[in-house]
Parts: structure tokens; C-alpha cells; sequence
């Protein structure tokens, strides 16, 4: 199961997949936790999606999202969501930049005062070699570049629940670099696509959480028989089945989506996706037992980014009110 | 194209125009001998398309279709929603016994059988269940002789949608007791309009509905009319049901737009507000909730609903979509409560209704065990 398309699409499918299959379990995650690897991701790894094209200014947004889908099955931790999105704010370059935007509840049209350019959640804020923090001033928006090392710059580490690499990041505006401008629309349009891309990385983990939990119940006996043979559990399974179904349906859509369509289509489909991530990560720990609840057992890694993902660039509460706003009640 | 659209603009009936509900495969003219919903216009918007093969646009000339590709239909299709037309004949003839008589039937059962259902003379119901036969399907009993070239039936079918308005049925029958049950099932063509069959309307909590009871008391069928081969019926009925959960799906994904207006318009009237965003925003959540619920709906059938024949998957189709519109009547029932909840309200009716939805047409919990089972590959 993909978000593949075109033949094109579906060997790129088959090389991420294979790729993260082999350099990325979800195992490893424990590992930079256990070890304190604040930066928590595989150079070498990235250094050769790099050179495999991964970057390339050329993809298109369903491309992107059918590499973001296999990165997300395995819940890998390297740059691409985050390298994506400062492409569309400032252009394709070598440098890893991370973005550090206003939350949701604060898109273009509202002026943010630069008191509160203090940012939770940024993604590889730690090994960035620049922070990009971006400022609201009703029909534009204010990029400012500013590089890792410089005298107005505090990076503190999170110790996030899902194990991926995130930082609280303070810039001292006094002594900040003079910034770009960026129109609201570009900046929206650019917002969304990296909405859609977390979607697909968000279904990748949803869709491989239930396939773990379909393996389980197809070799787990007790009472004399696999588990899978009994009806509760059966129609549990069918449900996930459902709702992923409709989940892949709404993020296909916005992975291919025109300029008038993308924003609806990106809220239904993050409001729609932070939903199925949850339910399916919830049941699956269900029905794998007391196994599931265990830190030695990948399945509870899902959840955990399950939950931070619902929350990263909008949660379904958010999503739901844009889309009636868009929709015009 | 460019022909087709000077020919609608110079045939469709001005007074349909901008009438289609968007409702898909069951929202328009039913047709059949015995049509109650007919009306002049709809009459002659039948007799014109019908007349080029436009109401089954893919079936080929000789069945009384237009021959069109898939992607020709699709287009024809959209021409009549860009200008509001419903389609000229809807039906089970056309959404359910036409792709099975045109997989499974004879050379000579698609010739006499597939230009009535064109043309909207012949209107068909649907003999599948039995009082001791529900989603046990093939535990039906309905006993079928055959006498030379004739078979004589005696029995019962229930929940038989329109049945006192049709024509004729397609029923499942037993022409065996031998083996497995499902081993001794036959796909039979009946004409309803013979002595030896009686039809009973039943009435539902909503106060109204479709659905009858079928009697045969020694009614006559045709050898000729077996569809499939003798004992063979079970798999063209499996066939038949994938059918009709598409189109039970794709007729609720087809009504967003109708929907949304209606949704919203019934909160406005609630809240007392004309525009703007409705300052409840607990039920501006619900209505959000709602309609992305029916946009991935429509999204979905547009990207799996598109085969020849349906496989497990339009069991999908069947659960999210009746479950969606059960959601919706609910939701309604909430934003209208305050005009009375009247029990012959159009609304209350509708939600009354809504509540059968995931019962006809194979139940959620056998829709569960066909994914569970022919899906996801978990034994019992």
C-alpha cells in the first residue's frame, strides 16, 4: 500500500522503503535515547538520501509525500519534512535549515509582536546550521536567516515523548539580521505543503502500526488458536481498515492538489490523519496486550508520534475551524 | 463532445434543469410499467436519451447502449451535473442486473433482457432475502422445480425494495438441497405479473418505506432465464452485491454539495445568523466533522470505486458511507430539534430512515467479516 501513482512514483516508493528498511528500525530511537544523541538521526543515511535526489527542487509534492510515507512507516528521524519546507520559504541550498514558525493558531492575516519569537517543537534545531524564524505582519510575512552559533541564538534540546529531534529554540530580536519578506499567500501555500507532507509521513506510521498489529494477530495463539480467529478481534482490525482507507483518500488528494484546492484539501486531510494515527496507534497497543505496553516493543514508539504529530502544524480541532472558515461558516 | 453538448442543450427539458439533487445512482426517474414517479418531462428527457443509448452510455448498441469508453461516459456524466440535469433513468436494471447479465448472462439473456432495461421500459426489484435467510443469505430456501423448459417457485422473499412497482425480479433460488448451501443456489429472471405471486408493502419506524414481502405460489420462470448455469447462482449473486454496495456508497458520496447547503443553511436558521462563522462552535465542529467525514467519502469512491467489478473493497464503501449518513440525519435531527420533531417532518423521516442503512444491503457485521476475512486474510 502507497500513496504511488505513476510507475515513476512507485519505484521511488520501493527505494525509500528499502532504504529506511534497512538503515532505519524503529529501534534505534531507544538508542539515541538511551545514548543522549540530541541530534538523533543517521548522517550517513542522510548524507545519501542527498545524493539519491531526495532534495531535488525537481520533485512535486506527491512525490514528496510518497518518500515522507515510507520515512514515516519506519518513524525515521532524518531532516526531509523540515529540508522541504525552508525550500519552499527560501530556495533549494546545501545548508540543513530548520524553520522555526508560528503555531497554527497564528497564520497570516494576524500581526505576532516580536516578543514572542520563542519556539517550541523545532525540528532539528540542534544540528541545523540555520534556524529560520518566521513573523507575522498581516499580508506579509518576515523570514529571518539566522545561523547556528550566532550571539542572539539559544538552543535547548526537548526531550520530546516521541523520541524525535526537537529543540526549544529564543532569539534575542534586538540583534536580529534584517529579515526577507515573503507574501502571506506564498507563506500559506508553503505551510501546507508541509502539512501534507507530515500527513503522508503520518499514514506511512498508521498503515505500518496496523500491519504489525494484522502480523500479530495472525501468529499470537491462546486458547488453542491464533487470536485472529476471533470475531471481536477481527471486526477491531476491519474498523482500522476503514478508517485508513478514507484517511489514504484525503491525503492522496492533497498530495496532488491545484493551488485552489490545496488548502481545504490540506485541512481535511490533517484533521482526518491526526485521528487515524491515534485510533490506530490506541488499538493497536489493544490488541497486541501486554507486549504492546512494553518500551521493548516498537508499537508503542507509534503512538508516542502519533500524538506529537496530531499536534505539530495544526491539530484536528485547528484543521476542522480552517475548514469551515474556508468553507465559509 | 462538442456534438453531445449542442444535442443536451437542444433536447434536456428546460424544467429539469438545475433539478438534480446530486443523489447518484438512485436519485432520478425510476421508470417501469407501473411508474408512480413519472412526469411528462421525465418522460420525454427518457425517451431522448434513450433513444441514443444514453442511459446506459457503455453498454453497446446492440443492448440498447451508446457504446462510450468509460472516460466518454464520465464526461457525459459531468455535462449533466454542470447543468443540474438528473440522469434519465436510474435504477436496480441499470446499477446491478445489467453488469452481472453482462459478465455472467447469455448471448440471448443480454439480448432480451438489456434494451428493456435501456429504455426504461422494465423496472427490476431485488429477491435476495428470506425471513430465515438475512445475512445468512445462503441459507435461502426458496424452492425452484424446473420442468422441462419451465421453472415452477414456491416461497418467500422479504425486504424486497419496490417490489410493488416493478416489473420483474431477479431472485436467488434453491434448485438444490445437495452439498454445501451455497452449492444449490440459482440466479433466476421472474416476471412479476403472473397469478401465483403476491406482493405486501411493510411499514417501518419512519412510517413509510420501499420495502415488501414477495409470495410465489407456483409462479413460472424460463429455463432460458437462468443466469450463470444451474447451482451456479451464488457466485453472480456475490457479483450482484458488489454492485449494489457501490451504489449504495457512491449515491451517499454524490450529495456533498446539496448537503453541505443543507447542513449549514439549517444551523444559520438554528443560531439566527444570516453569514459569517456560526458563533456555536461546538456545532461548527460537528458540521466540520461531518462533512470532511463525507469528503473523504467521495474521495475515496472516486479512487476505488472505479473497477468493472467490485471486490471487497466496496464493503468499505458500504460501512463508512451508511455510517457517515447515519451521522448526518443525527446531526440534522439536532440542528432542527427546536421546530418540533414532528413525526411526518422530512427530516425525522430521513433519520428514521438512515437507521436501516447499515442493516440493508448485507449488515455492518457481515461487511466487517468480508473485510476481516477476504481483506486482511484472518480465518475463523
Amino acid at each position: 500500500m502507497s500513496l504511488a501513482n505513476t510507475d515513476e512514483e512507485r519505484q521511488m516508493a520501493e527505494l525509500a522503503t528499502r532504504l529506511f528498511a534497512d538503515h532505519a528500525p524503529p529501534s534505534r530511537l531507544r538508542r539515541y535515547r538511551d545514548e543522549h544523541d540530541a541530534h538523533a538521526y543517521d548522517r550517513g543515511l542522510w548524507a545519501k538520501l542527498v545524493e539519491l535526489g531526495f532534495l531535488d527542487s525537481a520533485l512535486s509534492l506527491a512525490e514528496r509525500c510518497v518518500l515522507a510515507e515510507a520515512a514515516g512507516s519506519v518513524l525515521a528521524t532524518e531532516p526531509l519534512g523540515v529540508s522541504w519546507f525552508a525550500m519552499d520559504l527560501m530556495g533549494p541550498g546545501e545548508r540543513l535549515v530548520t524553520v522555526a514558525h508560528e503555531p497554527m493558531s497564528r497564520r497570516p492575516g494576524v500581526v505576532s509582536s516580536l516578543d514572542h519569537l520563542v519556539r517550541r517543537n523545532v525540528a532539528h534545531a540542534v544540528s541545523a546550521d540555520v534556524t529560520l524564524f518566521t513573523q507575522m505582519k498581516g499580508d506579509e510575512v518576515s523570514l529571518f536567516e539566522v545561523a547556528a552559533g550566532h550571539e542572539a541564538l539559544k538552543v535547548e534540546a526537548q526531550q520530546r515523548v516521541d523520541l524525535h529531534p526537537a529543540a526549544i529554540v529564543c532569539v534575542d530580536s534586538t540583534r536580529l539580521p534584517p529579515p526577507v519578506s515573503l507574501s502571506a499567500k506564498a507563506y500559506d501555500r508553503a505551510l501546507d505543503r508541509a502539512t501534507v507532507v507530515l500527513c503522508a509521513e503520518m499514514l506511512g506510521g498508521a498503515q505500518r502500526a496496523f500491519e504489525l498489529t494484522l502480523d500479530y494477530l495472525k501468529t499470537r495463539r491462546q486458547f488453542g488458536v491464533l487470536i485472529g480467529s476471533f470475531q471481536a478481534l477481527q471486526h477491531r482490525a476491519a474498523r482500522l481498515f476503514v478508517e485508513l482507507a478514507l484517511t489514504r483518500s484525503a491525503v492522496s488528494a492533497a498530495a496532488r492538489a491545484d493551488e485552489s484546492t490545496l488548502a481545504v484539501l490540506t485541512s481535511v486531510a490533517k484533521a482526518r490523519c491526526g485521528e487515524t494515527f491515534l485510533r490506530v496507534a490506541e488499538e493497536a497497543i489493544q490488541l497486541h496486550g501486554g507486549i504492546g505496553m512494553t518500551d521493548e516493543h516498537d508499537i508503542g514508539l507509534y503512538l508516542k508520534r502519533a500524538m506529537v504529530t496530531e499536534h505539530l502544524l495544526g491539530n484536528g480541532d485547528e484543521h476542522r475551524r480552517r475548514f469551515a472558515t474556508l468553507s465559509g461558516f | 463532445m462538442d456534438e453531445i453538448v449542442k444535442w443536451l442543450d437542444e433536447n434536456a427539458p428546460t424544467e429539469l434543469l438545475g433539478t438534480s439533487r446530486g443523489g447518484g445512482a438512485f436519485d432520478g426517474y425510476w421508470g417501469g410499467r407501473r411508474a408512480v414517479d413519472s412526469t411528462p418531462a421525465r418522460l420525454r428527457w427518457l425517451e431522448v436519451c434513450a433513444s441514443r443509448g444514453l442511459c446506459a452510455p457503455t453498454w453497446l448498441p446492440a443492448y440498447g447502449g451508446a457504446g462510450l469508453s468509460r472516460e466518454e461516459a464520465a464526461r457525459f456524466e459531468a455535462l449533466l451535473r454542470e447543468r443540474g440535469l438528473p440522469p434519465p433513468l436510474v435504477g436496480f436494471g441499470l446499477a446491478m442486473l445489467g453488469p452481472v447479465l453482462l459478465e455472467f448472462g447469455t448471448e440471448d439473456q443480454k439480448r432480451r433482457h438489456l434494451p428493456g432495461i435501456a429504455s426504461g421500459q422494465i423496472r427490476w426489484c431485488q429477491g435476495y432475502s428470506e425471513p430465515e435467510a438475512g445475512s445468512d443469505l445462503a441459507a435461502l430456501a426458496c424452492k425452484a422445480e424446473i420442468h422441462d423448459e419451465e421453472i415452477v417457485l414456491t416461497g418467500q422473499k422479504v425486504w424486497t425494495s419496490h417490489a410493488d412497482v416493478c416489473d420483474c425480479m431477479f431472485a436467488l433460488v434453491r434448485t438444490s438441497t445437495k452439498g454445501r448451501k451455497q452449492e444449490g443456489i440459482s440466479f433466476v429472471l421472474v416476471d412479476l405479473e403472473q397469478s401465483g405471486v403476491e406482493r405486501r408493502r411493510i411499514r417501518l419506524i419512519s412510517g413509510a418505506s420501499p420495502f415488501c414481502e414477495v409470495f410465489f405460489d407456483e409462479a413460472r420462470a424460463k429455463l432460458s432465464d437462468l443466469v450463470g448455469g444451474r447451482d451456479q447462482g451464488w457466485t453472480v449473486a456475490k457479483a450482484l452485491l458488489g454492485h449494489e454496495r457501490t451504489a449504495i456508497g457512491s449515491a451517499i458520496g454524490s450529495q456533498l454539495v446539496s448537503l453541505e447547503k443543507a447542513l449549514v443553511g439549517a444551523a444559520r436558521q438554528h443560531l439566527g445568523v444570516d453569514d459569517g462563522p456560526l458563533p456555536d462552535g461546538l456545532l461548527r465542529d460537528a458540521i466540520a466533522r461531518c462533512l470532511i467525514d463525507e469528503r473523504c467519502l467521495a474521495l475515496t469512491i472516486s479512487r476505488v470505486g472505479q473497477s468493472d467489478r467490485p471486490g471487497p473493497e466496496s464493503s468499505v464503501l458500504k460501512i463508512a458511507g451508511s455510517e457517515i449518513k447515519q451521522r448526518r440525519h443525527a446531526l440534522m435531527m439536532r440542528l432542527t430539534a427546536g421546530e418540533g420533531l414532528g413525526a411526518d417532518d422530512d427530516v425525522t423521516r430521513d433519520w428514521l430512515r438512515s437507521r436501516a442503512n447499515t442493516i440493508e444491503g448485507g449488515t455492518t457485521e457481515i461487511q466487517l467479516n468480508i473485510i476481516a476475512q477476504r481483506v486482511l486474510g484472518l480465518s475463523t
